[in-house]
């Protein structure tokens, strides 16, 4: 009897706090969020259930949760803390991406650069809350829209907010086709938003080998912080480009990024312990990053419509708010609103332009805070 | 590891950011975000003329070629591949069309490669 009352002790039922069954009933929404309503499955179904695994009440005793050292779950997380798992997928996005539209209208990447404002100005909010100026930078990243550049710097600068913040990154990345349409709508006119843009130039295979080497030596000299996930991401294109490694790139964009979208996801929703994840950082967290991303879109947006002053050959602005580097999701978005105003506009091919950009311009902002701030 | 608890900064409101050099450091991130993403647009608008000054010096259609380029391309005029000229110099100068003629060496050809590439792709070793 002894042995079975300790037994009882020990299950999930005995130790169940009131967090922990916030923290699982959340996990459970980004489950039915993922299967349901297709948001952003492949992130939100391993994270989900993630959460419901890291808010299982255990013995401490055990060693079972990501936080106890030489557990399972902790070398799995070892690939987050560490900074190890998002250069890996960005070598798989870089041998997904193709970069021909940006490479074709090479003024649209500048739109890239301007949806990162909301980075450095959500960075400024952080402080102003409080937030110490490496948590400031990790939390401001969120407005990049890129989980894993999101994830590798709060890594570096503020591991014990990453949690919120890769939750909150990804949420959003989720969310962007409803945070963006109405900023969308909002900052253009109606004239604006049936501008059509001519059809993009034909790019040779030459400047597509030639791109990612030049690109990535441009930033890792400018910002050599960014070298990680810059040059894994331009490894990744070239061996897609270079089309003598087909079996190399095709790893990298498939079973690979697959191996680690799932380790990624599924051990930070196993960090999101309701003792770490459910304080008021976390809503401050979760606040500052819709702010991000909302000054990301305008940016995006005022930004190319401030380009349309000085061009002949005008840009719809709608693709500004690709800038933000949910690839291809805020392209698509681009692309919904242009085509409610008039379905023949076909902006998905032109907004890529800046979305990609926008993947360059993120990493490059995080190799930037992640120098400034700890050196 | 270690179960990390949140610090926040002592000041908050304007006295955090100036404290933090958050004006500083979102203006100078801002700038270097532009510079490198201007630096390569400027790149990536001289590319095609850069790659016009060297094209006669090295032709594009010089390099070996491998299956599957991501885009199509139309062939050069001038570039012809040397297993066309290889088959084309082996075809009688009359006699029925090239291409019904071999018609089943093609086919073996096609087989050939098909086979060895699923057999490359089952067997492959890291």
């Amino acid at each position: 009897m002894d042995i079975f009352k300790g037994f009882l002790e020990t299950t999930a039922f005995a130790q169940l706090t009131f967090g922990n069954g916030i923290m699982i009933l959340i996990g459970l929404v980004f489950i039915a969020l993922a299967i349901i309503k297709d948001y952003e499955p492949l992130l939100l179904l391993p994270i989900g259930f993630g959460a419901v695994v890291g808010n299982i009440p255990t013995d401490p005793s055990m060693g079972l949760s990501v936080y106890d050292s030489g557990s399972v779950l902790s070398y799995l997380y070892f690939g987050v803390s560490q900074g190890i798992f998002p250069p890996l997928i960005f070598l798989g996005i870089g041998a997904m991406t193709d970069f021909s539209t940006m490479l074709s209208n090479p003024k649209l990447v500048l739109l890239g650069a301007a949806a990162q404002m909301g980075i450095f100005l959500t960075l400024l909010g952080a402080m102003w809350l409080g937030f110490t100026p490496e948590q400031a930078g990790a939390i401001g990243i969120i407005g990049g829209a890129d989980g894993p550049t999101a994830i590798f710097l709060a890594a570096k600068l503020a591991p014990e907010l990453l949690g919120a913040i890769a939750i909150a990154a990804y949420s959003y990345m989720a969310l962007v086709p409803v945070i963006q349409p109405p900023i969308m709508k909002l900052l253009t006119t109606r004239q604006e938003r049936l501008i059509q843009m001519k059809s993009p130039r034909h790019v040779s295979k030459r400047e597509r080998i030639i791109f990612p080497i030049a690109a990535f030596l441009i930033c890792t000299f400018i910002a050599p912080g960014a070298l990680v996930l810059i040059g894994m991401l331009f490894l990744g294109n070239l061996l897609k480009e270079s089309t003598v490694t087909e079996r190399l790139a095709n790893t990298a964009r498939t079973a690979m990024i697959d191996i680690v979208t799932i380790l990624l996801g599924f051990s930070v929703g196993a960090s999101t312990k309701a003792q770490n994840f459910l304080t008021e950082q976390s809503l401050q967290i979760f606040g500052l990053g819709a702010l991000s991303f909302a000054i990301a879109t305008a940016s995006g947006v005022l930004f190319a419509k401030f380009m349309n002053l000085f061009l002949t050959h005008k840009i719809n602005p709608l693709i500004g708010a690709a800038g933000v580097s949910a690839v291809p999701d805020s392209a698509r978005v681009a692309q919904m609103v242009g085509q409610k105003e008039d379905p023949h506009n076909f902006l998905l091919m032109h907004a890529m332009a800046p979305n990609v950009a926008g993947v360059i311009g993120s990493a490059v902002a995080a190799g930037v805070l992640w120098s400034v701030l700890t050196g | 590891m270690a179960l990390l608890l949140p610090i926040l900064a002592e000041a908050s409101g304007w006295q955090g950011i100036v404290e933090g050099r958050g004006l500083a450091i979102s203006v100078t991130g801002m700038l270097i975000v532009f510079v490198a993403l201007a630096t390569i647009s400027t790149f990536i608008a001289m590319l095609p003329k850069l790659l016009a000054l060297i094209e006669p010096i090295f032709p594009e259609s010089a390099g070996h070629h491998h299956a599957s380029p991501a885009a199509p391309q139309a062939p050069a005029p001038t570039a012809v591949p040397a297993t066309v000229v290889a088959v084309a110099g082996s075809l009688p100068a009359a006699g029925p069309a090239p291409a019904q003629q071999d018609d089943g060496a093609v086919i073996a050809a096609i087989g050939y490669a098909v086979h060895a590439s699923s057999s490359a792709g089952k067997g492959a070793k890291a």
